[in-house]
C-alpha cells in the first residue's frame, strides 16, 4: 500500500465509522420516537385508490378514503395533488374536533414552522410585548422591560387595532404575531386604542429576551419578599435561585410566590420548584408525590419530591398568589403546596388544565398536538374544567380553589399597579399577621374577613344605600 | 515476525480507533435531536424529495411533499387510537369528523357532509317523508367584499306540512329561530365594518363590538338551524322570515311534525285531458308515473304539474333515491327521446344528455305547470319537454338551481352531497337562470287549482 494514501485512508475510515455510528443510533432512535421514520421513497397511495383494501369499511381511514375518492371522481371542480393535501389536512382537523379537546390540535407544515418560530415561552420577539386575546380584541398584556415597545411608550392594557395599517381586530392572535414579528432592525407600525385615544407607534424590532423571574422586597419593614414567575422553562429554576439568594441576603422573613397569569410550561420544572417549598415526608399519606400522572392505558405514576440544588434552605411563611390564568405547571406547584400545607393559596380559582400534551412531528413536516396524559394533585382530584353539552367551558369549574378567595379589582392594570392589587394586599396582610404571631388558621380567618367577596359585596351594597338615602 | 506483529498492531490500532469513532458517533446521536433533520438530509440518497417552505423573513424550512396525504391521515389516526388519554368515541364518529372537515374545506354549499341526524332527515325527505317543518330548505351563498354570506331559504313547501300551515312560501329567507340569529357570515365582516366606521369614537366602537360578540355567541349555526327545521316532531318554534317584497320581517310559528307527501297522483279531467302531479323525482315516483301513464291511454293533452317540486339527486349507491334516472325516463316516455339537455361535468367540459326511449306515449299536447319552487331536476325536465315536445310552460319563473348533486348515504345515517355537474337546456341556456314560462300567472293564480284550469 502506498504511504501517501494510508494516512488519508485511515482518516476516512475513522470518519466513516463516526458517521456510521451516528446514523445507526439516530435511525434506531427515530424508530422509537413516535412519528419519526427514516426518509421514505415514493409509495403508491394504496388506500386512496382502492378503498376495499381498508380492513373494515367502518374504519375512519376507509371513510376518509371513500370521501376523497368520490370527490376526486365526481366533484365538478378539479381536485389535484395540492387540493388533496389541503382536503386531508382539513379532514384531520375535522376528525380532531370530534374529541372536543381544546388542547388537541393539528398544525400543517407551514403552521408548525411558524409555531416553532414564536418561542414557546409566549413572549413575542419583535417589539417586546406579551399579548393576550380577548376576542375580538388583541390586548397588550405586558410590555417587556428594556424592549422596543417600552421604549416608544406602549403600555399594558393598550388594545392593538392595526399593524402596518392592516386591521387586526378579530384576527387570530397567532396571525397578529406573524404580522408583528420580523428581523431585528426592521420597522413596524402599530396602532393602539388607549381609552378614547388612538396612538400610532413606529417601532424598530429587536431580539428581546425577558427574564422569567422578577423579584423584590415587597415590604421592607416586615421583610416580605415577592417573587413573580412568568413561566416554567429551562431558565426558571436558576433565576428562582438567584432571587432566593438576593432576598435571603436582605433578610427575607416571609415570601409571596406569585404565579398569576403563569400559563405553565415544563413538567420537570414544576416538580423541581414544588420540591423547593415542600419538605419530604411531611404528610405520609401523600407518599411524597408532587403530582400523579395518568396515561391512556390507565397506568398512574406519582412524580416524587426531589432533592433540588437551591439556596432556599430555611422555609419561611409562604403565600402563593394565583388567578384564573394560572395554568398547568402553575397548578401542579399550587396543588402540591396546598395539599401538603406548605403554604397558603390566595387569589382566584386557577385555570383548570390538568392534562399534558405530546407533540408528534409527522413525516410530511406537520405536527399533532395530542393530550396524552392527565395529572392530579397529590390528593388525587380532577382539576380539569368541565364542558357543557355544547362543549363550551362551564365557568367556575375546574382549577384549584384558593385557601382564601380574593378577586382582582376590575381596574387592576398588572404587576406594577400595586395601588389596585387587592390580591397582593391580602397576601401581605396574611404574612404580616403571621409574622406578628398569628397561626395559619387565625391569619386565614382574619384575611377572609377583610378581603372576602361577601364582605366586599356587602360593603358596596351599604355604600349604595347610603348614597341614595342621602342628597337631594 | 516483527513485521507481522507490527502489521497486526497497526490493524488492531486502526480497528480500535474505528470502533471508538463509531461509538463516539452513537453518543453524538443520542444527544442530538433537532440535528436529526440535518443528518437525514446527509444520508438521504434522493434529495429531490425534500422541498422547502420559504418563511416571511427569508429563511427556509423542510417539508417533505412526497409523503402521501393518506399516510399523514393514518399517522394522526394511529396516535389518536393509541396515545389519546381519553376515549375518542368510535371509528365512525372519527370518520364522520374527518369527512365533515374534508367537505367543509371546499366551501361549496352544494357539496356537503351531513352528520347522521341531518343525513337521515335528508334521506327520508328524498323519499317523501319530511320531518321538521316539512319544507325543502337550501343554503344560498353569495360573496360581498370578500366575505361569504350564507342564507337559509325555503325552496319548496310540502302539502299539509307545518310550514304550509304557518304560511311559509318559497323564497322566504329564515333569519332567526326563537330569537336566535342564524349565523350568516363570519364575525370578521362585522368587525371590519365597525373598525372602518368614521365619526365614532373608540369607546362607541368597543360597545358595538361587544354587541356583535353577543350576537354571534347567542346565534345558531346553520347546522343547528337545519337540525331544528328538518328533524324531529312536536317542537314549536318562532321563525323570523324575510320575504321578498315585504318591507319588514314576518314572524311565523311552526310545530314540527312528520309530513308524508304523495309522490305522484294522476287523474283524468275528462275530455281526453290527463293531469299528472309529480312531487319529487326518485325511484318510487318513477314507477308510479310510469304506471299512471301506461293506464292513461290516448290523451289530447297531458298537464304535468311540477310546482313545488324540488327535483332530486343522482344516487349511484342508493338506487331508491335516484331521481336523475327517473327524470330521464319521464322525458323519454313523453317525448320519444332525443337531446334533452346539456350536462357540464367540469368547467368547459360539456356533453349532450341523449335520451333513447323505447316508445313515445300517445299524447298530443303537453303543458307543464311550474312555479318558483320548481327546482333542479324538475327544471331540467320542464325545459326538455319544451325543447323536445313543444310543451307549453305555464306558471311562474322557476327556482334557477342548475347543480346536479350526487348523493351517497352512509350506514350511520350520515350522507355526502357532491356538486357533480351543472345543467343546461338543449339549446345551451344555463338553468341557473331559471325558466321563464310561456304563459305567466300571478302568484295568486299559480298557487291554486285555477292554474290547472288555465292550463286546460
Amino acid at each position: 500500500m502506498k504511504r501517501e494514501i494510508v494516512g488519508p485512508l485511515i482518516v476516512s475510515v475513522v470518519f466513516l465509522a463516526l458517521l456510521a455510528g451516528f446514523a445507526s443510533k439516530s435511525l434506531s432512535q427515530s424508530a422509537l420516537q413516535p412519528g419519526f421514520h427514516p426518509v421514505r421513497f415514493l409509495q403508491s397511495d394504496d388506500v386512496t385508490q382502492n378503498p376495499q383494501n381498508a380492513k373494515n369499511s367502518a374504519d375512519a381511514e376507509a371513510m376518509y378514503a371513500e370521501g376523497l375518492s368520490l370527490l376526486r371522481k365526481y366533484y365538478y371542480g378539479s381536485i389535484g395533488e395540492n387540493k388533496t393535501r389541503q382536503l386531508t389536512y382539513d379532514a384531520i382537523r375535522g376528525m380532531l374536533l370530534t374529541l372536543h379537546d381544546p388542547f388537541t390540535s393539528f398544525l400543517d407544515p407551514d403552521e408548525w414552522l411558524q409555531f416553532q418560530e414564536t418561542t414557546t415561552r409566549g413572549d413575542f420577539e419583535g417589539i417586546g410585548t406579551m399579548l393576550r386575546a380577548d376576542p375580538p380584541r388583541i390586548i397588550v398584556d405586558e410590555v417587556i422591560e428594556g424592549g422596543p415597545a417600552e421604549h416608544v411608550g406602549m403600555k399594558a392594557g393598550d388594545v392593538i387595532t392595526r399593524v402596518n395599517n392592516t386591521s387586526v381586530v378579530g384576527m387570530d392572535i397567532n396571525d397578529v404575531v406573524k404580522l408583528i414579528k420580523g428581523p431585528a432592525g426592521t420597522k413596524v407600525r402599530i396602532t393602539v386604542a388607549r381609552g378614547n385615544k388612538t396612538i400610532e407607534f413606529t417601532i424598530t424590532r429587536a431580539r428581546v429576551e425577558p427574564p422569567v423571574v422578577k423579584y423584590w422586597m415587597e415590604d421592607p419593614k416586615y421583610k416580605i419578599g415577592h417573587i413573580y414567575l412568568s413561566e416554567f422553562n429551562e431558565k426558571s429554576l436558576e433565576q428562582l435561585n438567584k432571587a432566593f439568594s438576593a432576598l435571603q441576603a436582605q433578610g427575607m422573613r416571609a415570601l409571596v410566590f406569585d404565579l398569576r397569569s403563569d400559563p405553565g410550561g415544563l413538567l420537570e420544572k414544576a416538580v423541581e420548584i414544588a420540591s423547593i417549598f415542600i419538605p419530604k415526608n411531611s404528610v405520609p399519606a401523600l407518599h411524597n408525590n408532587v403530582v400523579i400522572i395518568h396515561e391512556g392505558d390507565g397506568q398512574e405514576q406519582g412524580r416524587k419530591l426531589e432533592n433540588v440544588d437551591t439556596p432556599y434552605k430555611h422555609r419561611v411563611p409562604l403565600v402563593v398568589l394565583v388567578n384564573d390564568s394560572s395554568a398547568s405547571a402553575s397548578e401542579i406547584v399550587t396543588g402540591a403546596i396546598k395539599d401538603y400545607g406548605a403554604g397558603t393559596i390566595i387569589g382566584q380559582r386557577t385555570y383548570g388544565k390538568g392534562c399534558v400534551q405530546t407533540l408528534f412531528q409527522l413525516d410530511d413536516g406537520s405536527c399533532l398536538r395530542l393530550t396524552t396524559a392527565l395529572y392530579y394533585p397529590p390528593k388525587h382530584y380532577d382539576i380539569n374544567y368541565q364542558q357543557d353539552e355544547n362543549h363550551n367551558r362551564i365557568p367556575g369549574t375546574g382549577g384549584i380553589l384558593p385557601d382564601i378567595e380574593v378577586l382582582p379589582e376590575p381596574n387592576w392594570q398588572g404587576l406594577n399597579d400595586k395601588a389596585h392589587d387587592k390580591q397582593l394586599q391580602a397576601a401581605l396582610t396574611f404574612l404580616r399577621d403571621r409574622l406578628n404571631g398569628m397561626s395559619v388558621a387565625q391569619a386565614t380567618a382574619a384575611v377572609k374577613e377583610a378581603f372576602s367577596p361577601k364582605t366586599t359585596a356587602e360593603a358596596a351594597k351599604s355604600a349604595t344605600t347610603s348614597s341614595t338615602t342621602g342628597g337631594k | 515476525m516483527k513485521k507481522l506483529l507490527r502489521r497486526i498492531g497497526a490493524i488492531t490500532g486502526l480497528a480500535v480507533v474505528t470502533a471508538g469513532a463509531f461509538w463516539v458517533g452513537r453518543q453524538m446521536a443520542s444527544h442530538a435531536d433537532t440535528s436529526l433533520w440535518n443528518l437525514r438530509r446527509l444520508i438521504a440518497t434522493d434529495r429531490r424529495h425534500l422541498a422547502g417552505i420559504e418563511l416571511a423573513d427569508g429563511r427556509f424550512a423542510l417539508q417533505d411533499v412526497n409523503v402521501p396525504p393518506a399516510e399523514v391521515f393514518e399517522s394522526v389516526l394511529e396516535h389518536v387510537r393509541h396515545d389519546y388519554v381519553r376515549s375518542y368515541g368510535t371509528e365512525t364518529s372519527l370518520g364522520d369528523g374527518a369527512l365533515s372537515g374534508m367537505f367543509a374545506s371546499l366551501n361549496d354549499p352544494k357539496t356537503d357532509f351531513l352528520k347522521p341526524s341531518l343525513g337521515q332527515a335528508h334521506t327520508d325527505a328524498l323519499q317523501g317523508r319530511f320531518y321538521g317543518i316539512g319544507a325543502v330548505l337550501n343554503i344560498l351563498q353569495t360573496k360581498q367584499k370578500d366575505v361569504d354570506y350564507r342564507y337559509l331559504t325555503v325552496t319548496d313547501v310540502m302539502p299539509n306540512s307545518p310550514a304550509q300551515k304557518a304560511g311559509l312560501q318559497d323564497g322566504d329567507r329564515i333569519t332567526h329561530i326563537d330569537g336566535h340569529w342564524i349565523i350568516a357570515y363570519s364575525i370578521l365582516a362585522d368587525v371590519n365594518r365597525i373598525q372602518d366606521e368614521t365619526g365614532k369614537n373608540d369607546a362607541a366602537k368597543q360597545k358595538e363590538l361587544e354587541d356583535v360578540a353577543n350576537k354571534f355567541k347567542d346565534g345558531y349555526s346553520l347546522s343547528k338551524a337545519m337540525e331544528l327545521l328538518t328533524t324531529g316532531t312536536g317542537q314549536t318554534h318562532q321563525l323570523t322570515i324575510v320575504r321578498p317584497g315585504e318591507a319588514t320581517p314576518l314572524t311565523k310559528t311552526v310545530t314540527t311534525a312528520l309530513t308524508v307527501v304523495p309522490l305522484v297522483s294522476y287523474r283524468s279531467l275528462g275530455d281526453g285531458i290527463g293531469y299528472l302531479r309529480i312531487q319529487l323525482f326518485n325511484k318510487e315516483s318513477e314507477k308510479a308515473f310510469q304506471q299512471a301513464l301506461a293506464s292513461a291511454g290516448n290523451l289530447k293533452r297531458l298537464i304535468v304539474d311540477l310546482r313545488q317540486n324540488p327535483g332530486g339527486v343522482e344516487a349511484i349507491n342508493a338506487p331508491d333515491l335516484d331521481g336523475w334516472h327517473a327524470a330521464q325516463t319521464l322525458i323519454g316516455e313523453l317525448t320519444g327521446g332525443g337531446k334533452a339537455g346539456i350536462i357540464e361535468k367540469h368547467p368547459n367540459d360539456r356533453s349532450p344528455v341523449m335520451i333513447t326511449a323505447s316508445q313515445k306515449l300517445p299524447i298530443q299536447k303537453i303543458t307543464v305547470l311550474v312555479d318558483a319552487g320548481t327546482a333542479n331536476i324538475a327544471e331540467f325536465v320542464a325545459a326538455a319537454l319544451h325543447d323536445l315536445a313543444h310543451a307549453q310552460i305555464v306558471g311562474a319563473h322557476t327556482d334557477g338551481d342548475d347543480v346536479l348533486q350526487l348523493y351517497a348515504p352512509l350506514p350511520d345515517g350520515a350522507a355526502m352531497e357532491i356538486a357533480s355537474a351543472h345543467l343546461l337546456t338543449a339549446t345551451g341556456v344555463d338553468l341557473g337562470r331559471g325558466l321563464t314560462p310561456d304563459i305567466s300567472l300571478t302568484p295568486n293564480q299559480v298557487d291554486t287549482d285555477a292554474a290547472i284550469q288555465r292550463a286546460e
